[in-house]
Order: C-alpha cells, then structure tokens, then sequence
C-alpha cells in the first residue's frame, strides 16, 4: 500500500478524469470542464514534487529527472486545455471527451518519464500514444483530420512493435527488462560485442526515433500535424515528444549507459539527417501549421544532441531546452488558433497593424524558436551547445547553428509579413479571451525564462 | 546587488541605470499617446541617459587599468555566471559615443518618420539599452545576449521604417550577422569549457589555452565580430543595410554597430587569443588594407549619396582594423579615437544627406550642385565633414589616422604604403562629391521650397562637429581617458605572446 503513494500524482489525475468524463454527463459548458481540467492539473502539480523513491522493485521511480518532466507534462495539459476552451474546432458537445483524452495522455506521459523498466515504458507509451491517435481524428467529419489520425495510428503502432520487438531482444540478452538490471548486465557482461546488443539498440533508437519524429522517421509528423486540429498540434508537438524524450534519456542513459560507442553512432546519423532535415524541409512550406511541424522535426534534433551528449548533464540540457519548447512552442499555436484562417501565410501580412499585440508575440516566440536571446529558446540551445561540446561532439554542433540560421530565416520571413507588409483586405479574428490570455501567458513565460534561465534549468 | 567600493566610485548602480532608462522609455511608449508626445518621451530618454553618464567622466579613475563602476551579481549559478558590468578606458569613449549619438537620432528621425511612430522610437531605445550593453558586459553570455538581442530591433527598423527594398535588407542583414555570430557562440561554448568554467571576460583573459586551441577560437571569434565591422570578405549586407534603412538606423549601425565589431576585436579577441592573434597579425593587416582599399575604390564608384558614404565608412573601419592589428600603442590608441571619430564624422554625413533626401527625396549625386549658393549652411557642415572624413589636419580622423598609420610603419612598410593609397582614394572621392554636389551647378533649378537647414536640424550636428574640432585639436582628453587600460592591454597581450616566443610554441 506505501508503494501507491508514490503514485499519488497519477491516481489523483485518474480520479480527476473519471470524474471529468462523468460530469460530462451532466456539464456541456467547454469553458468549465476546462477550468476542471486545469484545476485537476493545478493539484496534481502540488503533488508532483512530494513524491520520491521506487517503488514495484524499482519498475516505478520518482526522482529529480521525472518530477522536472512530470512538471513540464502538466504545463503541457494546462495550456492545452486553455487552448481548447478558446478554439473553435473544439465543439461543446464533445468537451468532455477531449478533457479525458488529453488528461489520459498526460497519465500515460507520467508513466514513461517514471518508468525505470521497459515494460512500465511500453504500458505508457501505449497509453498516451493510443489517446493521442484519437486526438489527432477529434473532427470526426474532417477528412484531413481522419487522414491524419489513420497515419499516425498506423505508422505509431509500427513503431510501438519495433520497440516490442526490441524490447524482447533485451530480455534475451540481459534476463531483465529493468533498467538498472540491464545496466549491470552492460557492465559487467561482455555484451558490447553480441551482434544482438546492437540490434536491440537500434530497434529501441528507432522506435523513439518515431515517437520524436527524428529524420528519417518523420514523414508521419507533417500530415498529422496539418491534419489535426490545432489545439490538439500544440499538444501533441510538445507533450507526447518531451514524454519520449524523457523515457528515450533514461533507457540510453541509465540502461545503456555502458554501452554508450554501440548507440552513439546510430544517435549522431539521427542528429545530423534530423537537423539538416527538419530545418531545409521547412523552408519550402508555405502552410504556417506545416512549416512549425518541420521546425518541431528540426528542434528534436536540437535536443537529441543532449541525449547523445550521453550523459545526466546532456539531459539536463535536454530538460532545460524542454522546458523553453514547451511556452514557445505552444504560444506560437495559440496565436494560430487566434487567427481565422491563421494556418495560412496571408493570415498574418500586415498584423502588426491589426493586432499589435498578437504580432509582437508572435514575433517573441519566432524569436525564441530560432534561439535568439533574450527568449527562452537561447537558453536551451546555449545549454544543449553546452553538453555536447563537453562530450565531443563540436562537429555536430557547428553543424546545429549552421542550420539555426537556416531555421532564421523561415521563422523571420513570417516576422517581416506581419510587421514589414500591409494587406488591402480585413482578415477577420476570432477575438477569444481565452487564446489572448494564453498568448499573454505563454509570451509572458517565454522572456521571463530568457531573461532568468535559473527558473528553468533542471539542477 | 555586490559593488565593490574601491571601483565604484559613485556609490550606484550608474552602469544598469544607463541601461535602464532608454528601456523604461521604450516601454512606456507601449501606452498610448501622442505622435509628439512619444517623440519627446524618446528624446527625453536619451538626453536624461546622456546627462546620467556625465558622472562616468567625471568619477573615472584614469590612473586605474581595472574595471571600474563595476556591478556583480549571480545570474545563474548553475553556469557559474554572473550578472557583470563594469567600464575601463577602452569602453568609455564607446559609451560616450553610444549617449551621444542617440539623442542625435531621436532628433534626426523628427520629420522623416511618420507611421508607427510609438514603435519606432521603441525600437530606437531599445538599441541604446542594447549597445550600452554591449559595450559595458565583463562576461561573454552578457555580452552575446545583447549582441543577438541587438538584431530583433535593428531588424524591424530596418524593415518597417526603411525604404520599399529594406525588407530584403534587413533580412540580409540579420542573416549575415547571426551568420557570424552562431560562430562566436560556438567559440563561447568551448572556451566556457578549456577556460575552466566561466564567462567572465577577465578570467578569460589570457587563460592560457593550448596554441591550436587559441587558432580555432580566434577564428569561430573572429568570423563574429568581422561580420559586424564588417570587413571584406564579410561585408556582403552592409552597403543594402546602410542605404535601405532609416536615417537613424543607418547613423546607429555606421556610428556605433560597425564599432561593436571592433570593440570585441580589442576586449575579447585578443587578450583571450595572445598566441593566436600574435600569428595571424599579419593576415589580418592584409584584410584590413584590402577593406581599405576595397572599400574606397566602391565608394568611387558610387553615384547614390548613402552607398556612397557607406562604402566610405567601409574604408574607414579598415583602417580601425588595422591600427589593432599592429598591435601597438599607437595603433591601438590611435584606433579607438578613429573609432570615436568615424562614428560621430560619419554619422553627421548620413545625417547631412537626410536633410537633402528630405528636401528632395532624391539622393543621387547628379541631382544635386551648386549646394554652396542653394544652402550655404548646409554647405558648410558638409564642407567640415568632409575635411574630417578625410582626415584633415586639426580635424580628429587625422588623429586617428596619423596613429595608426604610425603604427603600421613600425615595421610593415608595405602595409603602410597601400594604406596610405587609401587615404588618397578617400580624398579622391570626397572631393569628386564635394565639386559634384557643392561646386558644380545644379542639373534641373531647386524648387522653391528647397531651403537651408532648419533649426532643430542644424542642432544636431552641434555636438558632431565639436567633437569632431575638440578631438582634432586636443586628442589627449579621450588618450588619457583610455592611456592606462590601453597599456595594460599591449602589456598583457605581449608579455604572453613573449613568454611562448621564448618557449618555442611560436616564431
């Protein structure tokens, strides 16, 4: 029984779900089930950090690195049902339903970043994967939206089956599916040179490498991105890729640790494709949605360089850069959703004009996108730099700001349509208080984090 | 907040309240308000932040090499970083130039600017916040958070208030620039790491790193602060920049941008690379001559006013380039006069041709002559500034350009010689416009309403041109400002390049 309270942070937002999912009987108003939403996140964030220890024999850990990603993981939920309560292509009738989704996915996301056995890891991945797909097909009548989920389901779970299959090749070789286990089998073993080692790493690299959508295990992500609807986008570019990022660093890193020249080589080809990649592919979108879904393929491969650092300081660094993506990324979907049409280019010529104030936040977080102080993006990069200059990987990192400059000028061209062009015609807003104050708030967090990256770095 | 007492001699943090004021200025133009109202906000924001750095002359300790007014205090512990600012005699002529020519482009941007106008005075302060900043962070994050921040409102000036192409320039510029500098953020990553653990510019200081270590980081620093000089090769954004922005912002990126590039040379580049900078003089005299004369044959060329005197600024900031490069105490100091110098001769000139581009809204050549009887006011500041611009005796670009040519001469002939053709080809073609545009009689009548400068225009090449006859006439009141710190400097710089001379590291 003492061991479930380790777990009080997940039980109380299932609780909270369940009885989301049961007012929903009695509650049609969007905007309450959201506060619900959000109130059921505020209380479980109070308890995020008062839990500590293992538990399950050590399937189940809450340490430091998972309390920082629980934490980000409830930002992630609270902006994302701020964001649904101020869309539109949420309809009130089916509130209740996406609140659950979301809440289910941030559960399964708890999971993973706790989870110190392969197969804890693969009951969350499962379970936040699984409420992703059916967010991502939310507008039932949306064709785009079907395509999109159809996609991912059947692309995610070919990816999930790999991670199975690699999984299996583990216990084979270890015995074991804990982690900790299978570091001590990397250790004292003499597994490094078993031909079975490297396949089950590169099984296990490429089914995160889904989850993250690394190049070349991306095609996925533009079309479910496009496809879904926005505020479900936001979610998802940020909730579901830190959760991977979390399980991803603590399998490398506290599993494989020893083993560190097996998966290097096959994290540096991922790096390299997935920054050149993410950030050339990007400069040839003109649907804004699809061009920010390239830009999250690129800043993926921004953070895999903190894992591939290989040590607790490059996932530090990945946690830092996590942490900045999360209000940057998100702030940058909201402003979409407050424009009527914002997916599209000449939504946002001449903005600044209209909206001055949704402009000059769009350009905070373009700003913070491409890494220029004093936005919180800086702050990531600089500490990403950081970890994998330290761990000898210079190469890579020129490589990396070499295609920052690149990734400049795609976010700036959207700058200079808002603030250096006029439009004739009036583009209609969607005048949402709710998206406004999440435009505020996102914007807001985003220069105080840049201005005090002590807020943010994981210690 | 720590101050240490012994350095700061006035007691306050005066070094963050410079910083402060034009900031709160451009925040409080986030209210609504008057056209007028927010143009004498912005004008009082920079005079008010002019008036404040008087203490900075008057306290500075002259006979100290250390920082001075220094502030500490922890920013993020986990980076073992700190919050620093402090100001020596190299950074002080820099700071005086950055208060002085920003109440400059407050008043030159009176007529010329009339739409957004709370946004582009908000931008304007913003840029002196940043460039103070610059000149006054003792640590390598501070120092780039504003060299990166610097673009976002440069960029929008150049964009929003240039002309109908200054959207491709500005683009071209921020591309250019964060070109560079990405460089430099590498070369802070890793020197963060071989330098034992810290950001600070001082400790950084000679931190003797291995030979190879220094050429790699010179360079990745090099190719930073060479973009913002520019110097050839890496000039590819500056003539576009310069012609297509607004007159403030082209005074603000000749005058003071162009000499963050050459600050950094002085205060980063190298005292933080002795070994590296002691092999590579060479090499970058040979830059800096080729920017010379590059720059000048362009200007040659040119027959639109603001390309004309960009290229010229071009020129000039070679021969900046180069007195650093020889690496002595004429050199040194003979270039940060120019530095001062350049910045307030070529901001007047850019200044000078608003007021015509104004009047006319042309600014090629051919449509002007004839200035002398047309507006013999103005003709007259222009005949001054371009006696100063080509470095006429008893004017301050001769200062600078006697130093730092004497400097050359002790040892590199050659470099010296092709420098001096420079000179020559700035006479040249200043005087072609100046017989062009002054001499030579005007192509089609003026209309009526051509008429000489104004009083509030006329105001703002005051200080210039006092500066400009102060300097030239009496250089020691900025030498001894910055005699001791430049000392230090060559001091430091040579006792560590001898000491691997002697071990044998270099020749």
């Amino acid at each position: 029984m003492s061991e479930l309270r380790l777990l009080t942070p997940e039980i109380v937002l299932t609780i909270c779900m369940l009885g989301i999912f049961l007012s929903g009987l009695a509650i049609r108003s969007k905007g309450l089930l959201g506060l619900l939403t959000i109130a059921a996140a505020a209380v479980t964030t109070y308890l995020i950090p008062l839990s500590a220890g293992t538990a399950f024999d050590g399937m189940f850990v809450a340490d430091e690195y998972s309390v920082y990603f629980k934490l980000l993981f409830m930002v992630t939920l609270m902006l994302g049902a701020l964001l649904a309560v101020g869309a539109g292509v949420i309809r009130e009738g089916y509130a209740a339903e996406y609140f659950c989704l979301l809440m289910l996915a941030s559960i399964g996301m708890m999971c993973m970043a706790s989870a110190n056995d392969l197969i804890v890891l693969y009951i969350g991945l499962e379970l936040m994967s699984l409420s992703v797909y059916v967010l991502t097909g939310f507008q039932r009548e949306n064709r785009w939206s079907n395509e999109a989920a159809m996609k991912y389901l059947l692309l995610g779970t070919f990816a999930t089956a790999i991670l199975l299959f690699g999984i299996a090749m583990v216990y084979i070789l270890t015995g074991s599916t804990s982690l900790p286990a299978v570091a001590l089998s990397m250790m004292t073993g003499g597994n490094a040179a078993e031909p079975l080692l490297g396949l089950s790493i590169l099984a296990i690299v490429i089914a995160f490498g889904f989850k993250i959508a690394a190049v070349p295990f991306h095609m996925w992500a533009p079309d479910a991105y496009q496809g879904a609807p926005t505020p479900v986008t936001a979610f998802m570019s940020v909730g579901p890729k830190a959760a991977a990022f979390a399980a991803f660093g603590r399998v490398l890193i506290e599993g494989f640790g020893a083993a560190l020249t097996a998966w290097a080589p096959a994290l540096t080809v991922l790096v390299v494709l997935t920054v050149a990649g993410g950030n050339l592919l990007a400069l040839r979108q003109d649907n804004v949605k699809r061009m920010l879904a390239y830009s999250s393929v690129a800043h993926a491969g921004y953070m895999l360089l903190g894992v591939l650092a290989g040590t607790l300081v490059g996932m530090k660094a990945v946690m830092t850069y996590m942490g900045a993506y999360v209000f940057m990324n998100m702030g940058a979907f909201a402003v979409m959703l407050s424009l009527e049409n914002g997916e599209e280019r000449p939504a946002y010529v001449g903005l600044a004009k209209r909206r001055p104030i949704l402009a000059i936040s769009m350009m905070i977080f373009l700003f913070s996108l491409t890494g220029i102080p004093p936005a919180a993006g800086f702050v990531g990069k600089l500490q990403v730099f950081l970890a994998a200059v330290d761990a000898g990987h210079t190469g890579l990192v020129i490589l990396a700001v070499i295609f920052s400059v690149v990734s400049a000028y795609y976010y700036l061209r959207l700058v200079g349509s808002m603030f250096m062009r006029q439009t004739d015609g009036v583009v209609a807003i969607s005048s949402s208080r709710t998206l406004l104050f999440a435009v505020l708030l996102t914007a807001f967090f985003v220069m105080l984090l840049g201005i005090f990256p002590s807020l943010v770095i994981a210690i | 907040m720590i101050f240490d007492p012994f350095y700061n001699a006035a007691g306050v943090p005066l070094l963050s309240l410079l910083m402060l004021i034009p900031a709160l200025g451009a925040a409080l133009l986030g209210f609504r308000m008057s056209a007028r109202a927010a143009q004498l906000l912005a004008f009082g924001a920079t005079l008010l932040t002019a008036l404040l750095s008087m203490p900075l002359y008057l306290l500075f300790n002259k006979a100290g090499s250390q920082m001075q007014f220094v502030e500490r205090i922890s920013w993020v512990a986990a980076w073992n970083l700190e919050y620093s600012v402090g100001i020596d005699g190299i950074s002080l002529p820099l700071v005086f130039l950055t208060v002085l020519i920003s109440p400059i482009c407050v008043l030159a941007s009176w007529q010329g600017i009339t739409t957004r106008i709370r946004g582009y005075y908000a931008c304007l302060l913003l840029m002196e916040s940043i460039m103070l900043g610059i000149f006054v962070s003792l640590n390598l994050i501070l120092l780039f958070f504003f060299w990166e921040a610097m673009l976002v409102p440069m960029y929008l000036l150049i964009g929003m208030w240039g002309s109908e192409r200054g959207r491709a320039a500005a683009m071209k510029f921020l591309l250019f620039t964060l070109g560079g500098s990405i460089f430099m953020l590498v070369g802070i990553v890793a020197i963060y790491l071989l330098g034992g653990r810290t950001f600070d510019i001082g400790a950084l200081s000679n931190a003797g790193l291995s030979h190879g270590a220094q050429l790699w980081l010179f360079i990745a620093f090099f190719l930073g602060f060479a973009v913002k000089v520019p110097v050839v090769p890496f000039h590819g954004w500056q003539p576009d920049a310069y012609a297509e922005a607004p007159t403030a912002a082209t005074i603000i990126m000749a005058a003071v941008l162009a000499k963050m590039g050459t600050y950094g040379f002085i205060r980063i580049l190298f005292p933080f690379f002795p070994h590296a900078a002691w092999t590579l003089l060479e090499p970058m005299m040979v830059l800096a001559v080729a920017t010379v004369v590059y720059g000048a044959y362009c200007a040659l060329a040119q027959r639109d006013l603001k390309r004309l005197i960009a290229y010229s600024s071009l020129s000039h900031m070679g021969f900046i380039l180069l007195g650093i490069a020889t690496l002595t105490k004429a050199g040194i100091d003979g270039s940060i006069i120019q530095m001062v110098s350049h910045g307030v001769i070529t901001g007047g000139l850019f200044l000078w041709i608003a007021s015509l581009e104004g009047r006319l809204k042309t600014r090629m050549v051919g449509d002007f002559g004839g200035l002398s009887r047309a507006v013999p006011v103005s003709a007259t500041i222009f005949t001054l500034l371009g006696l100063a611009a080509t470095g006429f005796p008893g004017l301050s670009a001769f200062v600078g350009e006697f130093l730092i040519l004497s400097g050359v001469f002790q040892g590199h002939y050659i470099i010296g010689g092709v420098a001096v053709f420079g000179v020559v080809l700035g006479v040249a073609y200043m005087c072609w416009a100046y017989y062009r545009l002054i001499l030579f009689r005007p192509a089609v009548p003026y209309p009526n309403g051509f008429g000489d400068l104004g009083l509030r225009e006329a105001i703002c090449f005051v200080p210039l041109l006092i500066v400009i006859v102060v300097v030239g006439v009496q250089p020691g009141i900025l030498l001894e400002f910055m005699r001791t710190s430049v000392d230090h400097l060559i001091g430091v710089i040579q006792a560590s390049a001898m000491a691997s001379i002697s071990a044998g590291v270099i020749r």
